[in-house]
This record gives structure tokens, C-alpha cells and sequence, in this order.
């Protein structure tokens, strides 16, 4: 493979180490009820081989996020502001064309819904296929037909040679959802974008497809950005944590400080609503309060004061949107977007 | 209507507008249909040799025909004429084959079949001609063409209909009901029949259009309303002939009356479908 | 499968059978005695009876339909008292015109409708939406008849462009010699490229004139599923392998959105078949359409008994195609 990975030769550099860093990201939705900002000026980076999780409600933008770095929103949604670097280049400045060279090849999506993710009417092969003969001008159409099956088989799908042949409808939701990996895997892309790859699977399911997907994406070095609501998942398959609330991204840690000690009180209601069996006994269930505001109409301060149980009332988080701040040493660092950040930590500690 | 009706009917008015211009354009054929013979000095079929095939003026704003009718009297006529049967053809129609759709949805077994076979042949005939075939067998007219048009309509009511009842009686509301005792004349009275109606409605409207163009159709080969009538359909066969010879007008603006009541009333049962019942299947002929 | 296709044949049958039976009955439950139709008014009651009796409405009724659909299915269609010849010998002077006709017509609105419905749909344009729509509304709220007087007045008698009613091909060029009856394809077979050009000449009016309903019914339907289809994650995944946007379309969209469409191709045929009637007579076409106007205004039954059971045959012949069109497209469907 002569892919341009920038050479980690000389001194081990921070920036060639980013797969993928997002600056300023503002992705809106103009309807004729008003302009829903899905994604209101978000800033992370992705490092190489790195397992980014992105946790939210629905509706708290981060569907339009993935879209939006593989540059697919579409009308009425469009990006209004920032850049995505892919490998250092901007793709909001490139042209059709050479977006059609980065997709697929440097970065892929695999998506929420196995269901309806495969086109009906075309066969599994060909649509595996598809992706490796677009960006190999030149392949032999056997030559791609043996690089499906191998990766079929990758997939632990069995038969993988002959399952070439069938369609959608023939499979399985696990076993589609293995082809979807096939197909972003095709051509060993540095990032996959996973929008809830595995919401729509039942839990045993849902662990083997999983298996599968880290086996593969670690053993290429891929990084991988898994978006879910499912912290359970996140806990597994991460290394680091990002929250996100109606657009922004309110908490960024890794994964094991953020399970210790979650420093944003959406955080810290989202664990707290995640079934474990003792609480289940007690008959303690938590369930945040109320909905996530409308993205059209939203609150003058913190977004997530309506709902907060720590700073529900108070005169700054109503009239002040935070900005977010670091907080703790800088090796274990975590990004917290809350006023109420550092006393919290403080307090814990 | 309570004024809390009005003020949401006028914000649906204001958010659709293609809706708000329908209504108005059917309004506006209405008004002339029913008000056109008061408001309007001249006579439909007053015949005035002096002023043969005048081209469209003030004091005629459609023009006259060759023997000096004033065409624009004749276009109210006509759009009462194919408003009023349009709605008589919807309107029978609905009722006919919302009963067969009705018997065939809760008899089932071999009397649906028998009347389902039957929809399916009138189906497989292409519905104009058939509606010309039955008109001329029956002797041609106003009546027996309505009559035609009506019967090629019955089978998308009764085929929609019947999907419906069979649909609705296996709703756990109905089950409940038959469960509680509640006996078949009661269940079809209050639970099934009410369900149909906005189905109905809706395939009504889209069939309006079907009717109207239909009648024009019959009129046009000289089936339906007869000479001198002012129906549309008959007005534009009587401008075919001038109409190569320069005068358009006569033919040209019944079809803009057509065109109008049609169109409106298509998009009128497209916009309350997708009000109403956004996943809904309707057949439009 | 084979069982799909041996039930479906005989579904196809039945129709057929049954609309014999409604052309057959039609004539017999028709007040006035076809035979005094023949006569004349004046003709004696001998006359008459002798008369009836060659028509065989001496019979009872099954045996009448008995005698009827044999002889139909021997080429005995009955004979044009109104033209004074076998209905088999008008149907097969007029219907190739009828059918080449129809066929421009549905390539018209099928053309329209595709490069239309891909316009609404591709770029998301709300404008050019709109403008498709609008234009699906009056396609459809046409009257045939009325748009073939529109096109005449426009193109033929203010502009000159378009030839007017009456010909099929302009009398200064010789017509190819007559292999499939059918004008534009004889001209291609011969390899008259001036009289294939003068004969889509004469074409294209009625041709759009015929084909506005069926566009407006298609275009519509096709917006509606692009739509639906593009609004699958199945594009967006697509689209992430970095297909392009045309490719997307014309891969994954277009043949997911015909799915759909293709069933109504059956009763977008019939609107066909019945536009085609009104369309022939303002343009003076010499096929089939226009012979069935003339012929139910004269009372001549036979002609409109014959045109019922070709066009029921026709329906279902079409809808067959579809079916098989369908399980060449659907993998879902053919097993």
C-alpha cells in the first residue's frame, strides 16, 4: 500500500500523529421553521489508531457531526463554518473530485442501520467491489472479486466466496453489518467514522460484530471515531470518551477518568442512567430530566441548565454560556464545558 | 367552525400555499359557475350574427364563437356544467364503491371474490373508452355520460375500501369491541364506517379531476353533452376547426377551466393526504 | 417460481375471458337490434330476420359468445358495416400507426420524466422541485385533446415549425418500403435517414401531445421514490466509498426508484391507449383511435367490441412485461 502517511521519521511530532482534526465546526439545517445548528463550533483531533468514542442523546448532533467530517451533509443542512483536516488537508477547501480520491480510501462510514445501510437491488460483491475498483483504476474485476471475498472472510462471514452472489435480503442484520465493515475496511482507510454500527443488533450480536471490527481496525492501524448512546459499548471498545449536548461537545477524557470521575453533570446523569444491577434492586432507576432543548431555540446560557442537577436556577449558568476549560493535569487531562468544572472536580478529590 | 379551527385552517392556509392558491382557484370557477348568469349581461346561447369570432375584448374577454356567442358566459355555463357532474360522479361513485369495498371487506370468502373479480375486469379496460363504450350503449347525453364515468370510477373506491375495512378489523380497537360482545351491525356502524371516510374523501378528490377530464373527453367526440350546450369539452371540439384558422380563443380558454379545476383539485387531494395520512396509498386516474 | 409464472398466465387469461365477455355482452344488452343496424330502417321483416340470422342472434347467449370468441380466435373479428370491410382489415391498416404513435409517446414522457425527476432531485434545488412539480400538475390536468390544439395553434400555426394534422410523412418523400408497418423503423431499415427525419417531423406533436399524461404520472411518481430512495443510508454509504454523485444516482438511485414506478407503468398504458383515442382525431392520425371515435359515434359495435378485447390483451400483455421487468430489477421479488 503507497499510502501518503506522513513519515514519523525525526522527531516524534505531535501534528503528523492527527489523523483527522476538526476546527470551529458549525454545521446547520435551514428549514422553514428556523435554523437548527447541529453542530455549533466543535474542536477535537483524532489521533492515529486511536478508538474515539462520541456519546449523546438523539438529536444532540452527533449523526450531523459524522456527515459532516466525511463532508455529506446535504441540503437543508450544510457546514457553515471551520475545517476537517484529513492528513493535514482541509477537505472543506477540496473540489468534488478529489473528495471522491478521500472517501472511501482515507476515511469510511459505517452506518447505524444494516437494515436500509446496503443498497436492495445489487449484490453484496458488487457492492463491496465497488469501493476497491474506484480507487484501484486498473484492478481486474477478479483481482477485486478475490480482494471481496478475502475481506467477506475477514469478516468472519462464512462461505465467504460464494456469499458474493447474494443480496441484502439474504442476510442477516449481523451479517450485514459485517459487510458494511468489509466495505469501510476495503481499502485500509486511516479513519472510520461508525455511526451506532451496532445499535440495531441484539447484545450477543452486537459483542461478536464488535469483536470483529477491533480485531480488524487494530491490526491496521486504523483510527476509528464509534458514535453511540450506548455507554456500555464506549466502555469496551474505547480509549477516549466525547460527550456531546445539543451540538457541542461538553466533556472530552479518557475513557477510564471519565467512568471514575465524570466531570460535566450531563456526564455524570448519563452514567448515572445506565442500568447496574444493584441500583436495579433498590429500585433506582435514573433517567436525566426532561428533553434536550431545541437546537432552534436555545437557552440564552448553558444548554444543559434546564435539565442540570447541579446548576438548575443558577444565576451564571443561566445567563452565561460556558466556555470550555482543561482542567487537571495535563497527562490525564479532560476538557470540561460547565461553570461549575472545576469546583466539582475539586470536590471529588 | 370555532374560531380555534379557523385560526389552525389559516395557519396550514399560510404555510401551504399551492393549498391557499387551489382553494382559490376553485373558489373562483365556483363563483363563476354559480354567480356568472347574474353577474354577467350576456346569454350562454344568445346567438349574434354581427359579431361572429371576435377575438378576445373588453366587452367580450374571451371573445365570441362563430356565431357570435360571447364565450366567456359560455365558460360559466360550462364550469357549472363539469363542477356539478363532476361532484354528482364523485359523489355516486364514492357511494357505490364504498358499499361494494364495504360488502367485500367484512363478507370475505366467495362474495369478495366475486365482486373483486368483477372490479379487476372493468380494470382492465382502459377507463375511457369503457366509460365511451357504455355511454353510447345507453344512448349518449349528459346523464348516461356521467352515468359511464361514474361506473368506470367505482372500482378504485371499492378496491381501496376493501383494503381499508380489512385493514381496520384487525386493529386491536375493533378486536376489543367484537371481544366485548358488541354485535356486527354495531362494529361496522361505529367502528369500521367512520375509519373509511377520510379514505373515501381523499380518493374522491383525486378522482374529481378524472371525472371532469373524462366528461370533457365524452363531450370532445360528441358523446356527452350535445350541441349547443356550453360543456368544455364540446366548446373546444367547436374551436378545433377555428383554430387553424386563427382563432384560438375559442377552444383555448375552456381547456384553461380544465386545466384549472383539475389541477387544483389534484393538488388539493394530494396536500390533504399528506395532512391527513402521509403514508397512505390513493390511485389517481 | 414456476408456479408464480403459470398463475399469473392464467390470471393474465381470466382477465382476458372477462373482458370478452363485457365486449360481447356489451353489444347484445345495447337497446336496438344490431341487425336492423345492417338493414336499414326501411329494410323489410324478412329481411331482418334473414339477417339475424346470418349474425347468429337467432342463438342464445352462450351460444352467440361461443360463436363470437371462436371465430375471434380464428381472425373472424367481425365485419364494419360503417366501412365496409372486416374489422381484421381495419385493425391491421391502422393499429401500426397507433402503435408507433404510442411508442414515441411513452419514450416522450419517459425521457422527460427521468431527466426531470433526476433535475428535482439531484442537486436538492427547492426551485427546480417546485418547477417539476408544477409542471407534473398540468401534465397530468391536461386534457390531451386540448394540449394537441395548443401544440397545433403554437407550433404549427404561429410559429411554422411543426407540420400540421393530417400526414404521417410529407407527400414529396417516397415512403420506405413497408417491412414492420411502422414508419420511423421501415425508414431506418432502408436507410432513409431524410424520411426517418420527416416522419419524427410529423411525430412529435402528437406525440407530446399523447404523451404529457403519461409524463405527468411518471414524473411525479419517479420524484417521489428518488426522494425516498436518496434519503436511505444506503446512498450516504455510497457516497462514502467515494462514488460520485452522478454514479450514486444512476447505480444505486435510479434503479431502487423505477421499483415502484414500474407498477403503474401498467395503468400509465391504459391512460395511453385511452389519450390516444381523443389525440388521433385532432390530428387526423390514421390508426386505430380515431377509427374507434368514428366508429362508436356511428354505432359500428364490431369495430368497438374488437378495439375492447385488443386493448384488454394489450393491458395485460404489458402488465406481464412489467412483471418479468420486475424480477429482472428486484432481487427481493424473484425469490
Amino acid at each position: 500500500m503507497n499510502r501518503s502517511r506522513p513519515t514519523s521519521s525525526g522527531q516524534p511530532s505531535a501534528e503528523t500523529d492527527i489523523v483527522l482534526s476538526v476546527k470551529n465546526l458549525r454545521t446547520e439545517f435551514h428549514t422553514s421553521e428556523g435554523i437548527f445548528p447541529a453542530v455549533r463550533n466543535v474542536d477535537f483531533n483524532v489521533r492515529r489508531g486511536m478508538q474515539l468514542g462520541i456519546v449523546g442523546e438523539s438529536g444532540s448532533g452527533k449523526s450531523a457531526l459524522a456527515l459532516s467530517i466525511l463532508g455529506l451533509v446535504r441540503p437543508p443542512g450544510r457546514i457553515v463554518s471551520g475545517e476537517v483536516l484529513l492528513n493535514g488537508r482541509d477537505l472543506r477547501s477540496m473540489d468534488e473530485k478529489s473528495l471522491s480520491r478521500v472517501r472511501g480510501k482515507e476515511m469510511s462510514l459505517i452506518f447505524q442501520d444494516p437494515m436500509t445501510a446496503l443498497d436492495p437491488v445489487k449484490t453484496i460483491g458488487t457492492q463491496i467491489m465497488e469501493g476497491i475498483l474506484h480507487h484501484n483504476r486498473g484492478l481486474a474485476r477478479s483481482d477485486a472479486r478475490k480482494r471481496a471475498a478475502q475481506l467477506l472472510d475477514d469478516v468472519e462471514v462464512p462461505q465467504a466466496a460464494q456469499r458474493l452472489e447474494s443480496y441484502p435480503h439474504q442476510f442477516s442484520g449481523g451479517m450485514r453489518q459485517r459487510v458494511m465493515i468489509a466495505i469501510a475496511i476495503a481499502n485500509e482507510p486511516d479513519l472510520i467514522v461508525a455511526d451506532e454500527p451496532t445499535t440495531a443488533l441484539d447484545v450477543t450480536t452486537q459483542a461478536q460484530v464488535l469483536d470483529v471490527f477491533e480485531r480488524l481496525v487494530q491490526s491496521t492501524g486504523t483510527a476509528v471515531i464509534l458514535i453511540t448512546h450506548n455507554l456500555g459499548i464506549v466502555a469496551e471498545f474505547c480509549d477516549e470518551v466525547q460527550v456531546m449536548y445539543a451540538g457541542r461537545i461538553v466533556e472530552s477524557a479518557s475513557t477510564k477518568e471519565i467512568f471514575r470521575l465524570p466531570g460535566h453533570p450531563y456526564t455524570e446523569s448519563l452514567l448515572k442512567s445506565v442500568p447496574r444491577p444493584e441500583e436495579a434492586q433498590r429500585g433506582k432507576l435514573f433517567s436525566v430530566a426532561g428533553f434536550p432543548p431545541s437546537l432552534a431555540h436555545l437557552p440564552r446560557g448553558c444548554s444543559f441548565e434546564p435539565r442540570c442537577f447541579a446548576g438548575k436556577g443558577l444565576a451564571l449558568c443561566r445567563s452565561e454560556r460556558p466556555s470550555p476549560s482543561w482542567t487537571g493535569p495535563n497527562e490525564n487531562g479532560r476538557l470540561v464545558e460547565c461553570h461549575l468544572a472545576s469546583q466539582r472536580l475539586e470536590d471529588d478529590r | 367552525m370555532r374560531a380555534g379551527n379557523l385560526r389552525a385552517f389559516a395557519k396550514i392556509l399560510r404555510a401551504n400555499l399551492d393549498l391557499t392558491a387551489s382553494l382559490l382557484i376553485l373558489l373562483i370557477l365556483a363563483i363563476l359557475a354559480v354567480f356568472g348568469p347574474f353577474l354577467w349581461p350576456y346569454d350562454p346561447l344568445a346567438i349574434s350574427l354581427r359579431e361572429t369570432l371576435q377575438p378576445p375584448s373588453l366587452a367580450h374577454p374571451m371573445g365570441t364563437d362563430h356565431i357570435g356567442r360571447d364565450i366567456f358566459a359560455r365558460f360559466n355555463e360550462g364550469a357549472l356544467i363539469s363542477l356539478s357532474v363532476g361532484v354528482a360522479v364523485v359523489i355516486t361513485g364514492a357511494v357505490v364503491g364504498g358499499m361494494i369495498g364495504l360488502v367485500s371487506g367484512i363478507s370475505g370468502g366467495l362474495l369478495d371474490n366475486a365482486l373483486m373479480r368483477l372490479m379487476d375486469a372493468i380494470l382492465a379496460f382502459p377507463p375511457l373508452i369503457l366509460a365511451m363504450a357504455v355511454t353510447v350503449g345507453l344512448g349518449g347525453g349528459l346523464e348516461t355520460a356521467a352515468f359511464g364515468i361514474m361506473l368506470t370510477s367505482v372500482p378504485y373506491y371499492a378496491r381501496l375500501i376493501r383494503s381499508d375495512v380489512i385493514r381496520i378489523r384487525q386493529l386491536p380497537f375493533v378486536e376489543a369491541a367484537e371481544t366485548a360482545g358488541a354485535g356486527p351491525a354495531r362494529i361496522i356502524l361505529r367502528h369500521i364506517v367512520p375509519h373509511t371516510v377520510s379514505t373515501l374523501l381523499i380518493q374522491a378528490a383525486a378522482l374529481f379531476g378524472y371525472s371532469v377530464l373524462a366528461l370533457a373527453a365524452l363531450g370532445f367526440v360528441g358523446l356527452g353533452t350535445q350541441v349547443p350546450t356550453p360543456e368544455w369539452g364540446v366548446m373546444i371540439t367547436e374551436g378545433l376547426q377555428y383554430a387553424l384558422t386563427g382563432q384560438w380563443w375559442i377552444g383555448v380558454f375552456p381547456g384553461f377551466g380544465l386545466l384549472a379545476a383539475v389541477a387544483a383539485t389534484s393538488i388539493l387531494a394530494d396536500k390533504v393526504r399528506d395532512l391527513v395520512d402521509p403514508r397512505g396509498q390513493y390511485a389517481q386516474l | 417460481m414456476m408456479q408464480a409464472v403459470v398463475s399469473r398466465l392464467f390470471g393474465s387469461l381470466v382477465a382476458v375471458f372477462g373482458a370478452s365477455i363485457i365486449a360481447f355482452l356489451f353489444l347484445r344488452v345495447l337497446p336496438g337490434n344490431p341487425a336492423r343496424l345492417v338493414v336499414g330502417p326501411l329494410a323489410s321483416e324478412e329481411a331482418l330476420q334473414a339477417q339475424m340470422e346470418r349474425m347468429g342472434l337467432h342463438l342464445s347467449l352462450p351460444d352467440q359468445y361461443w360463436r363470437y370468441i371462436t371465430g375471434f380466435l380464428q381472425g373472424d373479428w367481425g365485419f364494419s358495416y360503417g366501412a365496409g370491410q372486416p374489422v381484421l382489415v381495419q385493425f391491421a391498416n391502422r393499429l401500426p400507426a397507433s402503435i408507433e404513435l404510442g411508442f414515441y409517446a411513452f419514450l416522450f414522457a419517459f425521457l422527460a420524466a427521468v431527466v426531470l425527476g433526476l433535475a428535482a432531485t439531484y442537486r436538492r434545488r427547492p426551485a427546480v422541485d417546485a418547477a417539476v412539480r408544477a409542471l407534473s400538475v398540468f401534465g397530468m390536468g391536461m386534457p390531451p385533446f386540448w394540449l394537441a390544439l395548443i401544440l397545433l395553434v403554437v407550433f404549427h400555426e404561429a410559429l411554422g415549425i411543426f407540420p400540421g394534422p393530417g400526414l404521417q410523412l410529407s407527400r414529396s418523400i417516397e415512403p420506405p418500403p413497408v417491412v414492420t408497418g411502422f414508419i420511423t423503423f421501415d425508414a431506418l431499415i432502408a436507410g432513409d435517414l431524410t424520411a426517418f427525419a420527416d416522419a419524427i417531423h410529423y411525430l412529435f406533436l402528437p406525440a407530446v401531445a399523447l404523451g404529457m399524461l403519461p409524463f405527468g404520472y411518471l414524473v411525479r411518481l419517479l420524484r417521489a421514490n428518488l426522494l425516498d430512495v436518496t434519503n436511505e443510508p444506503f446512498i450516504l454509504v455510497v457516497r462514502s466509498k467515494g462514488i460520485g454523485l452522478w454514479k450514486t444516482f444512476s447505480r444505486h438511485a435510479l434503479p431502487n426508484a423505477f421499483i415502484p414506478t414500474l407498477t403503474a407503468s401498467g395503468m400509465i398504458f391504459a391512460q395511453l391507449l385511452g389519450g390516444s383515442v381523443l389525440v388521433e382525431k385532432v390530428f387526423n392520425w390514421p390508426g386505430i383511435g380515431s377509427l374507434v371515435v368514428d366508429s362508436i359515434l356511428r354505432k359500428d359495435f364490431a369495430v368497438v367490441q374488437a378495439f375492447i378485447i385488443v386493448s384488454a390483451v394489450i393491458y395485460v400483455f404489458v402488465n406481464a412485461i412489467v412483471d418479468v421487468l420486475y424480477g429482472i430489477i428486484d432481487p427481493r421479488i424473484r425469490n
